[in-house]
């Protein structure tokens, strides 16, 4: 007997009853995740409150400030990494580059810009 | 929405990144769910249980392991089940052995259930051919559902987790904590011991 397709056979009939699964059961199982995956990002938010109150015992006031800024830093790529997963994406980026003066407020009235941004 | 049976292994070895995003948390426990769901429940034969373990583990993976690398989930999730899985039964055996106890001063009225009758399908209409055909393919699932819910647990955990996780025999000893070696014997026994069963039915697969 081969047991690799035996296990596959086994496979295949297993997979078919997923589909029977009642509909209140998915929906738990739906939840279940949803709950899962916001406990993950509380946890997150938590590590990063004790990695602050730890700056707040560090040695130097310098040292404390450095330590603290780095967990700032560190949290707001967290926080990008997981809600977008990737790079952010470009009309956020002109709005970063509105606010840091980079891109003249003018450019807003310019009708061909605002075509550009409307097709992104 | 990830396709059922779709493996584990599979879907996150697409993920570039060192450390799972709460993206790839997603759909990792999206496409495992079903499965740790079944699982449980053939082992405790407990429906609700089985969806408190399931949610139990996912909540588990997600506080302590959600920032390990993508690739590491399925095994981390599988040994937090199975761990789960274990203390639930090892909690229904001690209950059981009062209620037997406690029965023993109680007439008996259901000693004679049939334990197929409990693996009753839920619905196979998407099930493909005539409706005899139909009905023939429920009750060999039927079958197996509860000759696998009938294994030691240990090959009921290498199987499933090799055959139906995709999980390679490395993975899968990791999860189960046990020798690679140990793992093939499991799986080989299981293998054998659900052939013979089926094959004592009639059903050949």
């Amino acid at each position: 007997m081969n047991e690799l397709h035996f296990g596959g056979r086994v496979r295949e009939l297993l997979d078919r009853r997923l589909e029977d699964i009642g509909a209140d059961r998915l929906a738990r199982l739906r939840q279940a995740r949803e709950r899962a995956l916001l406990a993950r990002r509380r946890s997150a938010v938590t590590g990063i409150g004790h990695a602050l109150l730890l700056s707040a015992h560090a040695g130097t006031p310098r040292a404390r400030l450095a330590v603290a800024a780095c967990t700032l830093l560190l949290a707001a790529w967290l926080v990008a990494w997981w809600h977008v997963g990737g790079p952010l994406d470009e009309a956020g980026e002109v709005e970063t580059a509105l606010l840091i003066d980079d891109l003249p407020v003018e450019a807003l009235l310019d009708s061909g810009f605002q075509s550009w941004l409307a097709s992104r | 929405m990830v396709k059922a049976g779709t493996g584990a292994r599979a879907l996150i070895s697409e993920g570039s990144s060192p450390l799972a995003t709460q993206r790839e948390l997603s759909d990792f426990l999206a496409s495992v769910e079903r499965r740790a769901f079944r699982h449980a429940a053939y082992a405790l034969r407990d429906e609700e249980g089985a969806l408190d373990i399931v949610q139990d583990s996912m909540m588990k993976l997600a506080e302590k392991y959600g920032d390990r690398p993508a690739k590491e989930l399925p095994m981390l999730f599988q040994r937090i089940l199975q761990n789960g899985i274990r203390d639930q039964y090892r909690r229904l055996k001690v209950r059981a052995t009062w209620t037997t106890l406690l029965s023993t001063l109680a007439p008996k009225d259901d000693d004679d259930a049939d334990p197929l009758e409990s693996l009753a399908t839920e619905n196979t209409d998407g099930l493909a051919g005539t409706p005899h055909g139909r009905l023939e393919q429920a009750q060999v699932m039927a079958l197996i559902e509860a000759e696998i819910g009938r294994l030691p647990t240990r090959q009921r955990e290498a199987f499933l987790m090799r055959y139906w996780e995709d999980m390679d025999v490395a993975e899968t000893a990791r999860a189960m904590g046990c020798s690679e070696g140990s793992v093939k014997t499991h799986c080989s026994r299981a293998t054998h011991a659900l052939a013979a069963a089926l094959k004592a039915k009639g059903v050949s697969l």
